[in-house]
Formats: structure tokens, sequence, C-alpha cells
């Protein structure tokens, strides 16, 4: 009996002393530790976030790369702009792209128009689609294809350059971005009398 | 013996202090380093999906450049310009050092850019966005990214030019003899065909 006793004393807990110093020095340590997590979860989250949009704003941007081969180049603004109005001939559609600050929409005009009733100032659809996810801000460069049988110098086949910087965007918005680029040639030759012989038509 | 036995089972000893915040150091240090590498996958998938429609632009750029040489003839027997004029590049030759934006070639008094056409000579590959937003080889202010541009130029046909464009995201130009997403680069290939030289 003695000795289980001696046994049971032997194997008494911890002191409060101790436990309060454990938990005290867990404590300081999760502390500190825990800043470097929360930076690194809300890295991760907002990289997570910007690759999803991207994969968004990449699949509109494929979408109006299609467009513009088909399209003649109605309204931009030179040296690059938030706005581009296209005529599709694919679709008979004249359809108007705008980075509005947060987001790229297109809309269609509301009637079906002719290739030159197609500019800035028709009716557009409103509200607009919205294209992408997450903040998205871009901005359009073109040049039209231009046919000139007079003056063949200025005969010149259009391009369209689109970039989209993308953003996590919303509540884990960690300045982490991604910006992409591409550039479509255009291929409305005969329709903008491109390269088109005025005494030897094809 | 009672006393001695007390003593030792008091606290923890140095070493067992030390095993126990080595592991705890070594987990907390495995699950950062788990999520630093997701995050870094991330960033490079993030940063191959850039530098791929970079590299399919540079083709693009450069079939810009062919078109507008055929669209500029006065007619369908003219043969001026060349198809392949503004390309930096002569019959018979290749060309591995060369470079493209995308306002490069401009004509008729609008914006010149970085010259005109397709630039084979001194070729700086780094690419900057300019104010504006978009990629390109100006350097005049615009910021600095990762990503470098160079594109070849295979006229030994007669008949065509095979165009590479190649795109790496190290800070590093791309390496065209090997280039693959291990070591950053990616690349884009096309075949322009010397267009209407008459009928």
């Amino acid at each position: 009996m003695a000795i289980n006793n001696k046994k049971i004393n032997n194997k008494k807990g911890f002191t409060l002393v101790e436990v309060v110093v454990a938990i005290g020095m867990f404590v300081i340590i999760i502390a500190a530790s825990s800043g470097i997590f929360a930076r690194l979860f809300k890295s991760y989250r907002g990289a997570k976030n910007v690759n999803e949009n991207m994969k968004n704003a990449q699949f509109a941007l494929n979408l109006m790369s299609k467009t513009f081969r088909t399209s003649s180049v109605k309204y931009y603004i030179a040296g690059g702009g938030n706005i581009i109005v296209v005529y599709d001939y694919s679709q008979s559609s004249c359809i108007r792209y705008v980075f509005n600050g947060t987001a790229l929409t297109k809309a269609n005009t509301t009637i079906a128009v002719t290739e030159s009733n197609c500019h800035n100032g028709a009716s557009f659809v409103s509200p607009a689609i919205v294209m992408t996810s997450g903040a998205v801000t871009g901005s359009f460069y073109a040049r039209d294809s231009r046919g000139n049988d007079s003056n063949n110098s200025s005969t010149r086949v259009g391009l369209v350059t689109v970039n989209m910087r993308i953003t996590s965007g919303g509540a884990v918005d960690t300045g982490s971005s991604a910006r992409i680029q591409s550039t479509s040639s255009l291929r409305d030759y005969t329709v903008s009398n491109v390269g088109i012989d005025p005494n030897n038509a094809p | 013996m009672f006393k001695l036995r007390n003593k030792n089972k008091k606290g923890f000893s140095i070493g067992e202090v030390i095993l126990s915040t080595f592991v705890l150091g070594v987990t907390m240090v495995s699950v950062l380093s788990l999520y630093n590498q997701g995050l870094k996958s991330f960033q490079d998938e993030r940063d191959s999906i850039i530098a791929s429609m970079l590299a399919q632009e540079g083709v693009e750029l450069a079939r810009n450049v062919r078109d507008n040489n055929w669209a500029r003839r006065s007619g369908v027997d003219d043969t001026d310009p060349a198809t392949f004029a503004s390309f930096g590049v002569s019959a018979g030759n290749t060309e591995n050092d060369c470079r493209i934006s995308y306002n490069s070639y401009v004509m008729n008094g609008e914006e010149i850019d970085y010259g005109s056409g397709i630039l084979c000579a001194g070729a700086s590959y780094a690419l900057y966005v300019n104010a504006a937003g978009f990629y390109t080889h100006n350097s005049t202010g615009a910021t600095a990214t990762k990503f470098r541009r160079a594109i070849t130029l295979d006229y030994s046909n007669s008949d065509d030019i095979v165009v590479t464009s190649f795109v790496s995201w190290d800070n590093g130009n791309p390496d065209t003899s090997n280039c693959t997403t291990a070591n950053k680069c990616v690349f884009s290939q096309s075949t322009l065909t010397n267009w209407g030289t008459g009928t």
C-alpha cells in the first residue's frame, strides 16, 4: 500500500505554473507564426483568384480575336483607348467592346445595322454583357483596314491589339496581378477594298 | 532513492525541449514550404499563359507585315513592295535575333514607336509595359517586365519564311535551341508564304 501511494505521488501531473508557462509559450509561438501563415494564405488565395480570373479573361480575349479577324474596325481611339466598335461580317452584327474600369463588356446594336451605320454613336444594348470576372482593366490599339486605289501607299491591312490587366478583386485583393495581350491581323481585304486592283478585279 | 527519482522526473530535460522544438519547427517549415510551392506554381502557370500569348502575338505581327506588303501593291501583277519587305532578312538567309512590337509597323504619318517592321540587328528582347498598358520593346516611359521575346526568321526557301516566336519569363534571353517550359520558355511557329507575286 505504501509503495502504491509513493508511485501515485511520483506520477503527479503538471503544476499550475508549468501549465501556465507552457500555454504562454505556445501562444507566443503561434502568435509569432500566425502572421506569416496569414500572409501566405492571403497571397495564395490572391494568386488563385488571379489565375481563375485570367482564364476567363483569356477566353474572352480568344473570343474577341476570333471576332476581330472577320470584322472591320469602325471606331477606335488612336494610340490606345478603352472602346472599340467593329462590324463582324460573319454574323452581320455591329459590336462594341468597352473596358468600363472594372470589366470588359460587349454589346450588340439594339437593331441590326448595316456596316456603314456601325459606329460608336449607334444604339447599343444596355446593360452590356460582362465578359470577365474579377477586376479587369485594359485598352485597345487598332489600325483599320483601308483600301486606297488612288494612292496605294496608304492602303493597309488593319490590326487590333488588346491588353488586359487582371487583379483578384473583391475582399482578398492582394495586389497581385497579371497582364495579357493579344493581336489580331484583320482579314477584311475585299470589303475594305484592300489589295484590289480597280483595273484588274479578281 | 525516491528523492533522486523525483528530481529526475521534474520538468523536461534540455534535450527533450530542443528535440520537441526541432520537431515543431520542421513541421511548420514543411507546411510553409508546401504553400510556397503552391504559390510558385500558380505564378509559373500564370507566366506561361502570358508568355504563350505573347509568342502567338509575335507571329501574328509578322503576318500583318507580310499582309501589308501585299496590300500596298498597285495591282495584282505588281511585285513591289516585295512580300517580305521590312522583314529584316534577305532571301536565302536565316536571322535569329529579331523583334517586333505591336505598333512597330506604322505608315502614313501615324505614330512611330520603334522602328518599322521587323528589326534584326542589335536586338534587345526585353519587353516593357508602356503607359497605355501594352507590352512593347520600346523602353521609353515604360516599366520593365520579366518577359523577353525573340523572333527567328528562316528565309532559306524562297517561297516562304518560317517565323518562330520565342518568349521567356525568367529575365534571361529565350534559349532558341532548347525552348521548353522547364527552362521557362515557350514558342509559337508559323510559315508565311510568298503571296501574289504576279500572275
